[in-house]
């Protein structure tokens, strides 16, 4: 076995991102781009479908890398939108964007081929630790906050994850990350299946995502888009394939985020409701948990993270070139960047899954293997959030960004680099929608329809168009006769609250609240915490400040020192 | 939507105001086209004795027209259920802004000084009333 076997796929991008700070400037960006490349040949070459390292570990049997077609998918298409995010931040010039993102896709990827519970969990937590940095580096206020709130919380799943893996070490004294839900999940599963649910945003545990994204720097939510939710799909086809009330916990999935992507101004904030929506429709899959139905997840997260890193990639240019994306303050955008409008056209109609294109092909199998599965419910659930995607996705978001009302932005098309990366995606949504035996031939089962002679899946009867066709084309004309008749809300700038109007206004209430009825009782001791609020405060607001200027580039070395001392943590405790 | 500004040029021909009706009418026609297809192929496929199913694994999916009504229908439930929505959801602005003053240690909920008149954006339900400065995040890069 060389040595190279003996480092898991995505080390490269992990390490050789810690080099990139050391690099001039200007050559940073495009560096960061050879990572994925240089990953990619070392995924490719030193290991193949059914490899497996194991060592003995304290006594324990631990597996750092287990390549099969499951993990081999997710690897595949981490490492492309890897490489597409960084074409498209290539000209930042803020290294520690550089060094988060290739970490986090570095971790992602890692994370996938990981085979026990304990390199899950240390990848799963430097994809956490990592990635706050793409919110911080947008160095407001707001995104200072926001990103506290997204490290608790995804700190939070790791910590449950290291909880549950090592309750199943004591049950069953094994760490091998397998599926738990052949014989019902007992409470070690349950809570392994909670760390899970955090990541993948199940109702009510969603709200991170939306808060966190749209308040990230324009090509940082392109990065994010692409891996901590789709590594928390792929632990859920890894662990929980064929857990039937995940089945319902998807169609919620699909369905509430509508609603909220209906009044949202900020697009970006639309997509992140958008997103979640989409991974209703992968928990639905992994519910239902057939080889087509976990196909059709594997294939649907594939082109997910294509269209949906499209959409943000436009909604990225749209915040560079105009400094928002407020839908109220937009429009008439088309005359001014047509080449960002067509690639934002391209990966609408992609989620929308307009025939020939990606999301078509990708959707298909999950609703094939709910009808297959004589789910009617589900079917109906799924028809009716297609339309949803068609409203939100499909139209709202290219409409008021870049048609609507003329907002009367003078500024220019988005760089050629930004450009090039948005030309890619959308070449791969087209590809994948005209030819979708190459996607199938990826997937776990290869795409084979044991209800069609054990052939490979066909998207392309011509009933199957023909009805999406409709479904599809009636949304549209529905808007249309909607804007005609002046029903359309109006875009109007706001706040929705959400359910982290909890934790985020209730909570604190509720708190002061109470800590005020006792407050002749433990004004010493809240005197005390006050001063140490204080001083952590201004110790957070000296190295933010110190941040904001410097753009330092330690910070990024402490995310990497703060993995480490977690493994060390990690050691400690298992000892 | 007015498009009174749209007079510069590069303006795509489907978004040019005089084109609108062009546009409508157009997708209306797509959308009868399609109608159309869906009966000569439902109604060829039982006439050539097909009677299992034919766009889809459930009986209804071979309703003529069903998938376009359903779509319709969704949309148009989707968007007008947004505007009673609002009704129940929308907040100012700034509505989750921490006051930038002291800690407030005593914060009592039945206090109702300085209360600021600028919520004109939305139904501030009675007890929420949080500095409502106008804070614009996320400005230019």
């Amino acid at each position: 076995m060389s040595l190279w076997q003996h480092l898991p796929p995505g080390t490269i991008m992990m390490l050789g991102a810690l080099l990139i700070p050391l690099l001039p400037k200007k050559t940073q960006g495009w560096s960061a781009i050879l990572l994925p490349v240089l990953s990619m040949i070392h995924l490719l070459t030193a290991f193949s479908d059914g490899f497996l390292l194991n060592f003995s570990f304290m006594g324990n049997e631990l597996t750092p890398i287990r390549v099969d077609r499951l993990s081999l998918i997710f690897g595949y298409i981490f490492h492309i939108a890897a490489f597409m995010s960084a074409l498209y931040a290539a000209k930042v010039e803020d290294p520690i964007q550089h060094l988060s993102g290739q970490v986090y896709a570095g971790a992602a990827i890692a994370a996938a081929f990981s085979g026990d519970l304990i390199s899950l969990f240390v990848f799963w937590e430097l994809t956490a630790i990592s990635s706050v940095f793409l919110i911080w580096a947008s160095r407001t206020e707001d995104s200072l906050r926001c990103g506290v709130r997204y490290l608790v919380i995804q700190v939070a799943s790791g910590v449950i994850l290291l909880a549950g893996a090592l309750m199943l070490f004591h049950d069953k004294g094994t760490l091998a990350f397998e599926n738990f839900a052949h014989d019902g999940l007992d409470t070690a599963e349950t809570v392994i299946l909670w760390a899970f649910a955090i990541k993948a945003a199940f109702p009510f545990l969603h709200n991170w995502l939306q808060d966190a994204y749209p308040k990230a720097t324009f090509s940082g939510t392109v990065f994010l888009s692409a891996f901590t939710t789709k590594l928390a799909i792929y632990a859920l086809a890894r662990g929980f394939a064929g857990t039937s009330f995940l089945i319902p916990i998807g169609c919620v999935m699909t369905i509430f985020p509508i609603f909220f992507a209906v009044i949202e101004n900020d697009l970006r904030k639309v997509l992140a409701y958008s997103l979640n929506n989409q991974l209703g429709f992968m928990v639905v899959g992994i519910g239902i948990g057939t080889p087509l139905a976990l196909d059709g997840a594997c294939a649907h997260a594939f082109a997910h993270i294509i269209y949906k890193g499209l959409l943000f990639m436009s909604m990225g240019a749209v915040f560079l070139r105009v400094g928002t994306t407020e839908a109220s303050e937009l429009g008439g955008l088309h005359k001014k960047m047509p080449y960002t409008t067509i690639f934002c056209i391209i990966g609408a109609a992609s989620i929308s899954a307009f025939p020939l294109l990606s999301g078509f092909a990708a959707k298909s199998l999950i609703a094939s293997a709910a009808a297959y599965s004589g789910l009617t419910a589900v079917t109906f659930v799924l028809l009716f959030a297609s339309a949803g995607v068609m409203e939100h996705s499909g139209i709202k978001i290219p409409y008021f960004a870049f048609f609507a009302h003329d907002a009367g932005h003078d500024v220019e098309e988005a760089p050629w680099n930004m450009l090039l990366a948005m030309g890619i995606a959308a070449a791969l949504c087209i590809a994948i929608g005209v030819y979708p035996s190459a996607l199938y031939s990826l997937l776990p089962n290869m795409g084979i329809d044991s209800h069609h002679g054990g052939e490979v899946y066909n998207a392309y009867t011509f009933g199957h168009v023909l009805t999406q066709f409709e479904l599809l084309v009636f949304a549209a004309l529905a808007f249309a006769l909607l804007i005609r008749m002046k029903v359309y809300p109006p875009e109007i700038r706001a706040i929705n609250l959400d359910f982290d109007w909890v934790y985020r206004r209730v909570l604190p209430r509720f708190v002061t609240g109470t800590l005020s009825l006792f407050k002749d009782m433990v004004s010493p001791a809240g005197r005390v915490l006050q001063e140490r609020t204080v001083v952590i405060r201004e110790a957070t607001s000296e190295w933010f400040n110190e941040m904001k200027t410097q753009k330092s580039v330690e910070s990024g070395y402490a995310a990497v020192w703060a993995a480490l001392l977690l493994a060390c943590f990690m050691i400690l405790y298992m000892s | 939507m007015s498009h009174s500004e749209t007079t510069d040029e590069g303006t795509w021909a489907i978004a040019k105001p005089e084109n609108a009706n062009k546009v409508f009418y157009g997708l209306c026609t797509i959308a009868v086209i399609l109608v159309l297809t869906d009966l000569v192929y439902t109604l060829s496929s039982r006439f050539d004795g097909n009677s299992g199913h034919i766009k889809g694994h459930f009986g209804f999916e071979d309703i003529i027209g069903f998938h376009a009504a359903y779509g319709f229908m969704a949309f148009v439930l989707v968007v007008l259920s947004g505007t009673h929505l609002r009704n129940i959801l929308m907040r100012p602005l700034g509505y989750y802004d921490v006051p930038r003053e002291e800690p407030h240690d005593d914060h009592h909920h039945d206090d109702h000084e300085e209360h600021h008149g600028d919520d004109n954006h939305a139904q501030d339900h009675d007890e929420e009333k949080s500095s409502q400065e106008e804070s614009h995040e996320g400005g230019a890069q």
